[in-house]
């Protein structure tokens, strides 16, 4: 079986499907980030999000999660919100 | 002369009452005689509060106002010059301190613009650097293909024996296109370590075939250039080694490339060591060297080694180096003008034994039914590698958490768990240490999407048998799960 096999084209149909809910989801991450400071949350689903997009071959989009992560860690409320911008922006343009 | 009004403490300073009208010498003896504006110290008669006294005789209109003092005054005046003195003092204390700090602010500043300047010339030569390195294999490819633009115009007897000529040309191409790849591949290197955009993928690698495959890039180079090249491996050669191969591959072309390239005449010798799970290399060559200042400067981004007469990017050894820390390894260079160049490395590669990893192996692998169960929570991700590895006729058990993997594994034997970090009821490490504690001995491999170190550690602390880190592709899986098994 290929990466071109009827199956995992579906799959990545699907997945790609999956974008306006990922976005919503991260945009959800973003704003408990900004109004509670809830950390926790945006993290766990960037941390999904970078498993599924590299293991779908949206490499990109996997990397900005990571940083996004990195950023997170460090505590910079700044440019975690900067690195997240990057992940909807990317997401968004999927769409 | 007679009192005409006396204060009501005058007795308080060792003076009799005093009446109106009385007359002020039968009182106060020491006073008969006293001139007016004159200042009597008494030191032997106390104030009330401890101070030697002094009299005076003040005019006031038609009479005189007898003023007793103490030295209370003086003293207040005293402490008021005192303490403006100090404070003086502190003041030029701290005018000392602020211009010591000005001076210290400047020369911090003064540095920062040589810093500026310094960069700002490296990024000037980095970029003419960079456009002569695009410049020169551009025009070859241009010139060539030109050439063989005009062979293939040519027609009857002109054709004859151009076809080995055009061949020439378009390897020439060739070669020129495969340099400018590398060196855009080299630049982007520097922006994505950079931005931390550089992810390790370790998996088990043959190091003899990753030390052959360095020796057949790099001999044809040194012998253009006619000099002797040695490559002495390590005793333990047949050892498989997890790491990620093509970072270590492009660590020892980049150092190796450059011993070649610096040597006219002599050798370049390559010593590789292995143990501990340390992988240990030494470079050593009878090259030109590099003198003491521009060994000082020589790991910085773009910068070049003057009068070498060599053209480069100034990048590789920079992107070498961080790599080779992010391996977990550092990088040593011991070198003279004029003396060669010894360059010690060295990375972490797990030992997984001698293990043989040719596709008969893997073959193997493919005819014999495997059973796997996979812990996995994103439902993408499962129907993927589900997929995936039922091409390999492996079976494939999906739970979503660590709880349920724990339960499955206690009602079925597998030959191998994949294990997800990030799950909810039960995180895959809290589920790797009840498997522990329920005794299982099924291989573990960690797949996650976190590339940090301590979740690697964390992960071989518990006992893991391998991390990956997502994306996985298939390959992986079953090149570690082959050794895994073999083991």
């Amino acid at each position: 079986m290929t990466e071109d096999s009827p199956q995992i084209q579906q799959l990545k149909v699907r997945y790609r499907q999956s974008f306006p809910e990922k976005l919503a989801i991260i945009r959800k991450a973003r704003s408990e980030l900004l109004q509670e400071n809830n950390i926790t949350f945006a993290r766990e689903e960037l941390h999904k999000l970078a498993g599924s997009s590299g293991m779908y071959g949206y490499s990109e989009l996997a990397a900005n999660c990571r940083s996004a992560m990195e950023k997170l860690d460090t505590r910079d409320s700044l440019s975690s919100l900067e690195a997240i911008d990057a992940v909807i922006k990317q997401l968004d343009s999927k769409i | 002369m007679r009192v005409c009004e006396s204060s009501s403490n005058i007795k308080d300073y060792g003076f009799p009452e005093l009446q109106p009208g009385q007359v002020i010498d039968d009182a106060i003896d020491f006073m008969i005689g006293m001139d007016v504006n004159t200042k009597l110290d008494l030191p032997f008669v106390a104030s009330p509060n401890g101070m030697s006294i002094s009299v005076s005789l003040v005019p006031c209109g038609d009479n005189l106002t007898v003023l007793i003092s103490d030295v209370s005054d003086t003293t207040e005046q005293r402490r008021k010059l005192q303490q403006a003195a100090n404070e003086n003092e502190l003041l030029v204390e701290r005018q000392k301190k602020l211009m010591a700090e000005l001076e210290r602010a400047s020369r911090k500043l003064e540095q920062k613009n040589r810093q500026l300047e310094e960069a700002s010339r490296l990024q000037t030569s980095f970029l003419s650097g960079v456009s002569h390195e695009f410049r020169t294999p551009l025009t070859s490819i241009i010139g060539y293909t030109n050439l063989v633009l005009n062979n293939l115009q040519k027609t009857g007897d002109e054709q004859k024996g151009l076809a080995d000529c055009n061949n020439d040309y378009l390897s020439a191409v060739q070669r020129s296109s495969k340099h400018l790849m590398s060196l855009v591949e080299n630049l982007l290197d520097h922006g994505k370590l950079d931005s931390d955009e550089i992810v390790l993928k370790p998996k088990p690698n043959s190091l003899k075939q990753l030390i052959d495959d360095v020796e057949l890039v790099l001999r044809p180079l040194s012998e253009t250039k006619g000099i002797e090249f040695n490559v002495i491996p390590p005793y333990n050669e047949t050892a498989t080694v997890m790491v990620d191969d093509s970072r270590l591959r492009q660590c020892l072309i980049n150092l190796i490339g450059n011993a070649i390239k610096f040597t006219d005449q002599g050798s370049v010798t390559v010593d590789f060591n292995y143990a501990n799970d340390t992988l240990q290399v030494s470079i050593l060559d009878t090259g030109i060297g590099i003198s003491e200042e521009d060994m000082n400067k020589i790991r910085l981004p773009f910068y070049q080694a003057s009068g070498t007469g060599k053209i480069g990017t100034g990048l590789g050894l920079t992107i070498t180096e961080r790599i080779i820390n992010m391996m977990g390894g550092a990088l040593d260079i011991f070198s003279e003008l004029g003396e060669g160049t010894l360059v010690k490395f060295n990375v972490h590669a797990s030992d997984l034994g001698s293990l043989d990893l040719d596709s008969a192996t893997r073959e193997l692998i493919k005819t014999k039914s495997l059973d796997i169960l996979l812990a996995e929570d994103d439902p993408f991700i499962a129907d993927l590698m589900i997929l995936m590895l039922k091409d390999w006729n492996i079976d494939v058990t999906h739970v979503v958490n660590g709880a349920l993997a724990v339960e499955a594994v206690q009602s079925h034997n597998f030959d191998l768990i994949i294990m997800d970090i990030h799950m909810p009821v039960m995180s895959g490490y809290e589920a790797v240490l009840e498997l522990n504690r329920i005794g299982s001995t099924i291989p573990v491999i960690v797949m996650s999407a976190s590339a940090v170190e301590a979740d690697q550690k964390r992960a071989a602390e518990l006992g893991c048998s391998a991390y990956l880190t997502k994306p996985v592709d298939v390959q992986e899986i079953i090149e570690t799960a082959d050794i895994l098994l073999s083991q």
